[in-house]
Order: C-alpha cells, then structure tokens, then sequence
C-alpha cells in the first residue's frame, strides 16, 4: 500500500502547463464558485432550489462568453482561459473519473445496497443500457434532421445513459423514507457508469477507427462484459 | 500494520483508485470504472479496514475532493461550452433547443418504458416498490458530470467531422442543464406530492417522541441556566433562534410537514416536571460501568405519562410498532459495538460479525435472529471438529491449541459484546422515558426477551470462566 503513494498527485497539479497562467485563472475560477457557494446559502437562503453543479456550469459559461468578447492578448488571465479550452479530455477523463467512481462506490451503504445487487445489475447494466440507449438512439436518428447513422446515434444514446444520483438519493436519505429506493438509485447509477462506458467505447472504437466488421464487435463486447462480470 | 496512521490511510485510497484503474484499463484492458467501482464496493462492505481515527476523516477528505473535482468539471464545461457556442453559432439555430426538448421528453419516455420492463424482474427478486416509487424512479434520472466527461472526449475526436462532435456536445449539455436543473429541483417536489417523505406511521411515533424529548431537556436545561449567575447577560431571545423547536419549525416549512404542529399537540409539561427529571447519564463506555451501573433500579414509572392512547388489540398496529421499536434497538446496538471497537474492546474480525448478524436482525424486525446468529458463530467448525478426530499428532495437536484459543476468545468477545444489551436497554428508559411510553407493552415484552437473552448470555460467561482453567490444563 505504501508504494502506491507516489502515484498520488493532487488532482489539479496535473493540468497546470509550463505557463501559470492556468493556475491564476483555475483558482480565480474556484473562489468565484465558492462566492456563488455563499451567496446561494447566506442571501438566498436556500430558497433559489438550483443544484450548485448548475449553478457552476453556468458560471463557466458566462466567463466564456465574456472573454471570447474581450480581444485582449496581452493577458494571463485570457491566456489562462484559452488554455484551459484547449485541455485534452482524456486528462480530465484519467484524473477525475478514478476518484468520482470510487467515492461513489466507498461512500455507498453496503448493507442496504447488497439486497439491490441484482435487480440493480438489471436496471443499469441490461435494461437501463439495452432499452435506454437505442430509444434515444431512434430518436436521435429518425427524429434530429442531423442525418446521424446508426453508430453515432447509439453512441449518443450510451453517453445519455449514464446517471447521477446526487440530489434524489441526499434527498430520499434525508426524509427517513424508502432506504431501499434510495440504495437502489445509488447502485443504478453507479454500475451503469462502468457499463455505459463499457459500450459507449466499442461505438466510439469503431467509429473512429473505420472498422465496422462484425467480428471486432463480438470481441469488444465479450471481452468488456467478461471483464464487467469477472469483476463482478 | 498499518494502525491509525492518518495520512498512510487516506492517501492510500486515492493511490488505490488510481493504480487500479490504471491496471483495468492499461494491463488488463478490461473497463477499468467497472473494476474500480467493484473495489470501491468491496472496500465499503469490509469499511472498518480503515482504522477507527480515520473513519471520520477519510469520509470528509473525499467529500472535499469531489466536490472540488466537480467544481473544476463544470466550469471547464463551461468555457467550452460558451466557446463553441459563439464561435459556432452558424451550426446550433433555434431548432436545435426544441429538438434538446424533445430529446428531454423520450429521455424520461426511454427511462419509464425500462422501469416497466424492469418491474416483473423486480417482483420475482422479492423486492417490492409501490408504483409512487416506481415513478421517483422513472424521475430520478439525472445525467451529470460523466455524460459531460464522455462528451468532451467525443469533440476532441478529430475523426468525426465537426458539426456532429458540436452537436453532441450541445445536446449533451443541454440535457444535462435540463435534468439538473427540472429533475434534481422538482424531485423534492414529486418526493412530498407522493407522500414518500413521511414514514410508517409508527416511525413517525417514535420521532414524534423524540423530540418532545428534545424539548424538555432543553427546556430543563434553559431554565437551569437562567438561574445561573455567568449567563445573565445572555440575550434569549437570539438563543432560541438556535434551539430545537425553532429548528424543527424551520424543517417542517422546508419539508412541507406538520411535525411541529402535532409536536405543539402534546401537552408541554415541562413546568411540573422540573424537580423530578434525573439528569440524563451518559452511556458507559467500558463492561466495568456497565456492570456497576445495571444495579440502578429504575423506577421513574411515577413521571412517564402516556401521550396517545394506544389501544393493545390492534394486533397489526401491535406488530409494526413492535418491529419499529426492534430495528431502533438493534441501530443503538450497531453504534454501540462500533463504539467498543472504537475504544478496543473488541477485534475488527468480531466486530463485522456482530455487525452482519446486526444487519440480518434488522432485516428481519427480531433480536432473536441476532442472538441465534451470534450462538451459531459459537459453535466449533466443521473443520476444527474433524481435526479434534486426529490430536493424537503433536503438530495437529499444537495447531488445534491455538484455533481453539483464538475460538474461546472470539466466543467471550461476542457474548461480552452482546451481554451490554440489557444494560443499554435500561439506560435508554432512564434517559428517554418516552420512547418506553409509546407502547408499554411493546416495550416490556421487548425488555423481557432482552433479559432472557442476557440472562443465557451470563451463564454462557460464567461457565467459560469456570470451564477456563480446565480447558487450560487439557491444552497443556
């Protein structure tokens, strides 16, 4: 266990470029959404019902669309910006997305979760994923004018199939009421993650590299759910 | 080996996290978030492998990192967002929010028709949902930071031609901004429309009871405080503003409930009451106090007064209040054992026994299943049995020794462990006589199972004390 310790790097040293600049914006960023923290909970009292995630999101936003409108060059505030722009998700996806899937399993409640194992498997991994994603799929295909084929439209339909339980499982805890309904929103979203991703690949696999032979498919998918079950 | 080292622990995990995902998907080439979520989930079944100074901490160091992470993932979403939304204004018209409303609906008209597929599964697998909270279900499919995730590594796909990344990444975000902000504001909604926020009318009882309780001790110990000399500057009135009743007001107007109301309800007896409230004991945390402070009688039957007149032959009423009373005993007892795992009275191995037999009981409403488990746990097994056939060899002879010392051991730890029961019942009538009102009878046939219980379990005690010296010389 010791030698893993090296491994761990703060998560948000790793994105910092050879210039600061990014680290001057990140961390203005982070106070900014501290301040929206304070302001949502001393002003408004907790009455403007908006998840705080949102209210982020569109704190970005409006960043972004008022520095796109300021053609400064000379600035390491727009130059931190630009370059946070232009990170490679993949960074992101290798350093956050460890922790947010372990934190969500580590903190759920075992006990209660352990009776909801199977029917939580059939909610994420085979309903949720193989009835969800090819509706949205249709939809995408036959009802957006995109003129989408069927790859990139069960592609679309994977990455929608993912879910978060974060405010109706805080909620439904709070209230003392159904743990089991609570631990099985939890469950679902957590195992639907690893599948989601699972299959959200294999399109992404074959789109991007061209290979559309069946054979490949069939090995992709066996080799993922072996794993997917092996693990589990 | 590692015992209570804060940093060692905590840092461990995350280095955990990270190494196995890069194992997963690197080495193995297997879904490295399926293989973390699953180590994630092992680690929370066996949770006291953190050491007990570390439980706290380690829980409130993860919840500040993800809540920093999705500060980060939102607001670089953010700033892509807005960037492609100016910079590409030609590719998104007008059109394309309606069809984001569009995509919305099928998304919950998709998350329904699996939920309805899903039922028939879900009534075979024993687990039964009322169709309210089939439709919590269907609602609480908010998409968040992962489809976000996916998103961006889609636009950064030079391999797929651009309108289409951009549009993905639009839709995406659009619908996470609609699940977010429809789903996860109006689910406190449809949670109290469907009356999913209130318990079993028993629960509601005993919470009822709870705070009555709240109320009177800290009705006695405001009083006591005002006639104290050091507090005579204090302004009252400002201290109320933090006291229970306003806070359980402040509940009831964010949760749309009338706790506060019925709670008003129960005549406020305080006044009277002051002179003959003992002051509340704290638990002991050690087996001596426990023994010494058993003998207390308890006799304050004088000022327990019933508040709702229950009427005993209600049976069904009977037996849920009695099942209600039966799980709230056996979390008491689950925080207990932590607790002498906490203080080190018990080994880790016995406490997650106690802990599973607890949670079986629980399940099922009945203490009786949680003391059979731990005289299952008791018995010798199969394999020591067989190797008791063969101790004529000196090296079985030696191994056998120890097992069978580490088993006596085990077996004192779980009986000394459960043995504190009586005495935690007891404590809990002294210090909240109100919950031994709610139901007398319920309460003494609960009391009566407990002490017999107890009862077996001193014997159990008492005879491995005696058979101890024994048992020695025969090892020997």
């Amino acid at each position: 266990m010791i030698i893993t310790d090296n491994h761990t790097t703060d998560s948000h040293d790793v994105e910092h470029h050879s210039t600061g600049t990014v680290i001057l914006f990140l961390s203005f960023a982070v106070l900014a959404a501290c301040i929206c923290k304070l302001f949502l909970s001393q002003v408004l009292k907790n009455k403007f019902p908006v998840p705080f995630t949102v209210v982020v999101l569109i704190l970005g936003f409006i960043i972004g669309i008022i520095i796109s409108h300021i053609d400064l060059i000379d600035n390491n505030f727009l130059e931190g910006e630009r370059q946070l722009k232009d990170i490679d998700p993949h960074l992101l996806f290798y350093i956050f997305l460890p922790l947010l899937i372990f934190d969500a399993a580590f903190n759920s409640h075992f006990h209660i979760i352990q009776k909801q194992i199977f029917s939580g498997l059939l909610l994420s991994a085979g309903l949720g994923v193989f009835i969800g994603a090819p509706i949205i799929a249709l939809c995408a295909i036959y009802i957006f004018p995109y003129d989408w084929s069927w790859l990139e439209g069960l592609m679309f339909g994977s990455i929608l199939s993912t879910t978060d339980p974060v405010a109706i499982v805080a909620l439904l805890h709070e209230s003392g009421a159904s743990k089991s309904l609570a631990a099985l929103i939890e469950l679902e979203s957590l195992l639907n993650d690893g599948s989601t991703f699972v299959i959200f690949l294999i399109f992404k696999d074959i789109i991007v590299s061209g290979s559309n032979s069946a054979k490949k498919i069939i090995v992709d998918i066996v080799k993922f759910t072996l794993g997917e079950y092996y693990c589990i | 080996m590692i015992n209570n080292d804060l940093e060692v622990e905590i840092i461990a995990t995350f280095g955990l996290a990270y190494l196995l995902f890069y194992i997963a998907d690197v080495e193995l080439t297997v879904s490295g978030v399926l293989a973390v979520a699953v180590v994630g989930l092992y680690m929370a079944k066996h949770k006291y492998c953190i050491s007990s100074h570390v439980q706290l901490p380690i829980t409130s160091t993860w919840r500040i990192m993800i809540y920093f992470i999705k500060i980060l993932i939102f607001i670089i979403t953010g700033i892509i967002l807005a960037e492609f939304l100016v910079g590409t204004q030609t590719h998104i018209t007008g059109r394309d929010f309606g069809f984001s409303i569009v995509l919305y609906i099928f998304l919950h008209l998709a998350r329904l028709l699996a939920v309805a597929c899903l039922y028939p599964f879900m009534h075979w697998s024993g687990i039964y949902f009322s169709w309210k909270e089939y439709l919590v279900l269907t609602w609480s499919g908010l998409r968040s930071s992962m489809a976000v995730i996916l998103a961006l590594i889609i636009k950064s796909e030079s391999h797929i031609d651009e309108i289409t990344r951009n549009r993905f990444l639009f839709h995406i975000c659009m619908i996470v901004l609609f699940t977010l902000t429809i789903n996860g504001t109006s689910s406190k909604f449809v949670v109290r429309l469907l009356g999913l926020n209130q318990g079993t009318p028993e629960s509601e009882t005993i919470l009822l009871q709870a705070l009555e309780h709240m109320r009177i001790q800290t009705s006695n110990q405001l009083n006591k405080m005002k006639q104290e000399k050091q507090f005579s500057d204090v302004d009252w009135n400002i201290l109320n503003e933090y006291l229970p009743e306003k806070l359980v007001q402040e509940m009831d107007a964010s949760r749309k409930t009338s706790i506060h109301r019925r709670l008003s309800a129960i005549p406020n007896t305080t006044g009277p009451r002051n002179s003959s409230v003992v002051q509340p004991q704290s638990f002991p945390n050690n087996i001596h106090e426990i023994n010494s402070s058993s003998d207390n009688p308890v006799t304050h039957e004088d000022f327990l007064f019933p508040v709702f007149d229950f009427q005993p032959e209600d049976t069904k009423r009977y037996e849920n209040m009695r099942n209600e009373m039966s799980i709230r005993f056996l979390t008491a007892l689950l925080v207990d054992y932590e607790k002498q795992w906490y203080l080190g009275m018990i080994r880790r191995r016995t406490l997650y026994i106690l802990i599973k037999s607890v949670e079986k009981a629980r399940h099922q409403c009945s203490i009786k299943i949680h003391w059979d488990s731990i005289i299952e746990q008791c018995r010798l097994s199969f394999l020591l049995q067989t190797f008791l056939q063969f101790d004529s060899i000196d090296w079985i002879k030696k191994q056998l020794n120890k097992f069978l010392f580490d088993h006596i051991f085990l077996m004192i730890e779980l009986v000394l462990a459960f043995h504190s029961t009586r005495d935690r019942m007891n404590n809990i009538r002294i210090q909240f006589p109100e919950l031994a009102n709610i139901d007398e009878q319920v309460w003494k046939e609960l009391s009566r199972e407990i002490s017999s219980y107890q009862q077996i379990a001193a014997y159990t005690l008492l005879d491995l004390q005696q058979s101890y010296p024994i048992c020695v010389g025969e090892f020997k």
